[in-house]
């Protein structure tokens, strides 16, 4: 028994293979945060600096500085140094260093500006440049190998590719699908995911990109429930499906699927493509060399194809030393870290020492702030209800299908959606005819807990054909109406006013 | 060896991890370090109705009222088209910002400075057509403003509120008089922890420690 599981603990964790699924993430996951880290570069004063407005994470957190306050041209030197070390640890060179440097300063500058550096895809990515560090990610694909292969100058053939043990691409593994279960126990902690409505009003919110399927998706609301199941049950089961061979690329393709939407219903970037770099770890090495093989032969048959050179016999030149090629790269970052302090200096972010420097401060309407410093005003009535909605059937508790048409006999149902946070409040949904004659009239408490009430209206024979509206009131005001349509031959009795 | 500290830190790895885990699973100990930002999992945790934005407004000692954030140098704006400021969900950094801005600019003496919270229904970030689809009424947004603090020219905060939503919230609970009236029942006065800036109603038993 225990030589079974330590037989298969070693098969798991130390399995010797050609580590092509991490060197991919090795490459593209840098590019990835250089798309955020680029952009910060420019405000490195401000956001990281003493001489700025740091956001530091220990203080949301009530605890003792983590890291002291950086004099400006060191948070620079930080920031232009994570760039550098982002793009040398995604060409493979000094790969081990690069992602060393990439992981702490990454996480370091996330910790200095909690406001608008760190997100839990900053953590995630220090998560996996960590774990890409502690692998053999370099081996291939690299300026490392590379300058590996120069050296070995008695080989004139093409190597195999080096074989590393396998327990730093399971850590990156079992790592998402953790991040996964515990993106679940979140749902699972929020009443309103199951209902849609936190999805709802998360693809309402502007504080992403633009989201317009988002927007469009918030109108259904039922169809949300349903995402929302599935995402919640894929979420927990990734880390035990992502191993099995039948369920492993349906996991992985829903996976993809469902980050490239928060693309679409979220307004995310940066976060769907670094799981998209990540999800590459997951890749077989039989399964990178199959489509390797098939991608050159479209290659050839397009008449793209190159001649592989030989490696030469030739010695390889002094600089491609180990030794050399480390105090390169340390040189190159050290430049470049009194580069960017200078440039970033020339810059003069503040523009203090400019002509007309330092600059005045920006005059703000006086009516707009008297506005903002009065007592704040009470919620008006038409701002507490989210939407009021008439169809016939409910799945997942709300409404499935918004309908303007009915025939006798029917039942319409109409469900009023309430804003939060809300007082208890006495809710009617009144049936007016066409004449906006009240004819029937229902209502109900609506406790603050409760975010929706529904109301039921049998279209019976005591209607004739014709418009009638469902006005939604509260606090005898009107807050809307729907306008529906009873169709179809008229009854035989018909009641009146 | 080798082999020995790659298992080591294996076990370690995995066993920081599944603490997150069971952590916030269990809301044990979550807010305990920021270290826990690091393994705690709660990706879109919250959700609000309402779409909320921070202003930061210096008022001069000439009666004149001044924007400090963002600086007159321009800003950031790290996740979309809003400004980095509208980051500040808990109102803990913004005195930070305007503090920055007055640093780094020439101004008259301030009297005041503020950081107020606007709020409006996000059903109103609907565009227009969508809009026409689902509702019947005009689009007519209105914002609401809430002061989140004052401080001192120096940065001292002189007052701080809850956010709009715990005082929809908290009023909501207020307009039950049976509960006030309980509430009130032997106990002469009430606090609001304003330190902590949560907007909680504190019995008065709650008292700040007084170190001797």
């Amino acid at each position: 028994m225990f030589h079974s599981l330590r037989s298969r603990w070693n098969e798991f964790f130390f399995a010797q293979e050609v580590p092509y699924g991490m060197a991919l993430t090795r490459i593209t996951l840098p590019l990835v945060l250089l798309i955020g880290a680029i952009p910060r570069w420019w405000w490195a004063r401000e956001l990281y600096s003493s001489d700025g407005s740091p956001a530091p994470l220990w203080v949301s957190y009530g605890s003792s500085p983590l890291l002291p306050d950086l004099p400006a041209p060191v948070a620079v030197a930080m920031a232009t140094i994570l760039i550098v070390s982002l793009v040398t640890a995604s060409i493979g060179w000094m790969t081990r260093w690069s992602l060393v440097v990439s992981c702490v300063l990454y996480a370091c500058l996330g910790i200095i500006d909690s406001m608008s550096t760190l997100t839990k895809y900053t953590v995630v990515a220090s998560h996996v440049l960590l774990l890409l560090a502690l692998s053999n990610c370099g081996a291939i694909w690299s300026v490392d190998a590379w300058l590996a292969r120069r050296r070995q100058s008695q080989v004139n053939l093409p190597a195999a590719p080096p074989l590393a043990p396998v327990w730093p691409q399971r850590l990156v593994q079992l790592f998402i699908g953790i991040v996964y279960l515990g993106a679940a126990v979140t749902k699972m902690h929020t009443p309103a995911y199951f209902s849609g409505d936190q999805l709802t009003f998360w693809m309402l919110s502007d504080i992403n990109f633009e989201n317009p399927f988002g927007e469009f998706l918030s109108m259904y609301p039922s169809l949300l429930t349903i995402m929302a199941y599935v995402t919640i049950i894929w979420e927990v089961l990734f880390v035990f499906t992502t191993w099995s061979r039948f369920w492993r690329i349906p996991t992985l393709v829903i996976g993809l699927v469902f980050h490239l939407m928060t693309y679409f219903t979220l307004g995310l970037i940066i976060f769907p493509l670094l799981y998209c770099a990540t999800y590459l770890a997951f890749l077989d090495p039989s399964e990178v060399e199959w489509t390797a093989v098939r991608f050159r032969r479209i290659v050839r048959s397009i008449g793209l194809g190159v001649k592989r050179r030989v490696p030469s016999r030739a010695p390889s030149p002094a600089w491609m030393q180990p030794t050399y090629a480390g105090a390169a790269w340390a040189l190159l970052l050290a430049t470049s870290a009194v580069i960017g302090v200078e440039v970033e200096h020339q810059r003069d972010v503040y523009q203090r020492r400019g002509e007309n420097g330092p600059l005045s401060l920006t005059a703000m309407d006086p009516q707009l702030v008297k506005t903002m410093l009065s007592p704040a005003q009470p919620i008006r009535p038409q701002d507490m209800y989210f939407a009021l909605d008439v169809g016939t059937s409910t799945m997942g508790g709300v409404l499935s299908n918004r309908r303007d048409t009915f025939a006798h006999g029917e039942r319409a149902l109409i469900q009023c959606t309430l804003q939060p946070p809300h007082p208890d409040m006495w809710v009617e949904v009144n049936l007016h005819d066409a004449d906006d004659a009240l004819l029937r009239r229902v209502g109900t408490v609506i406790p603050r807990e409760d975010l929706r009430a529904s109301f039921f209206y049998d279209l019976d024979g005591s209607l004739l054909p014709g418009k009638y509206d469902f006005v939604l009131k509260y606090d005898g005001q009107e807050l809307t109406r729907r306008s529906i349509t009873l169709s179809g031959p008229s009854p035989k009795l018909t009641a009146s006013r | 060896m080798k082999r020995w500290i790659s298992q080591t830190f294996i076990v370690a790895y995995l066993s920081v991890l599944m603490y997150g885990v069971f952590c916030h699973t269990l809301y044990y100990k979550t807010d305990q370090h920021p270290a826990m930002y690091f393994i705690v999992w709660d990706m879109f945790c919250g959700w609000t109705a309402y779409e909320t934005r921070t202003h930061v407004v210096g008022e001069g000692v000439s009666g004149q009222y001044y924007q400090l954030s963002p600086g007159p140098w321009g800003t950031i704006k790290p996740h979309s088209k809003l400004d980095r400021r509208h980051y500040d969900s808990g109102s803990l950094y913004s005195v930070d910002l305007a503090m920055n801005t007055l640093r780094q600019t020439q101004h008259e003496p301030m009297a005041r400075l503020y950081v107020v919270e606007e709020a409006w229904p996000r059903k109103y970030n609907l565009p227009d057509n969508l809009w026409a689809q689902r509702y019947t009424e005009p689009k007519d947004r209105v914002s609401y403003y809430q002061l989140r603090g004052s401080y001192t020219p120096d940065g001292q905060p002189t007052g701080q509120w809850p956010p709009i939503l715990t005082r929809l919230a908290q009023d909501a609970i207020m307009a039950n008089p049976r509960l006030m009236q309980d509430m009130h029942k032997g106990k002469p006065f009430y606090a609001f922890d304003a330190p902590l800036n949560r907007g909680h109603v504190m019995p008065v038993g709650y008292e700040v420690p007084v170190q001797e």
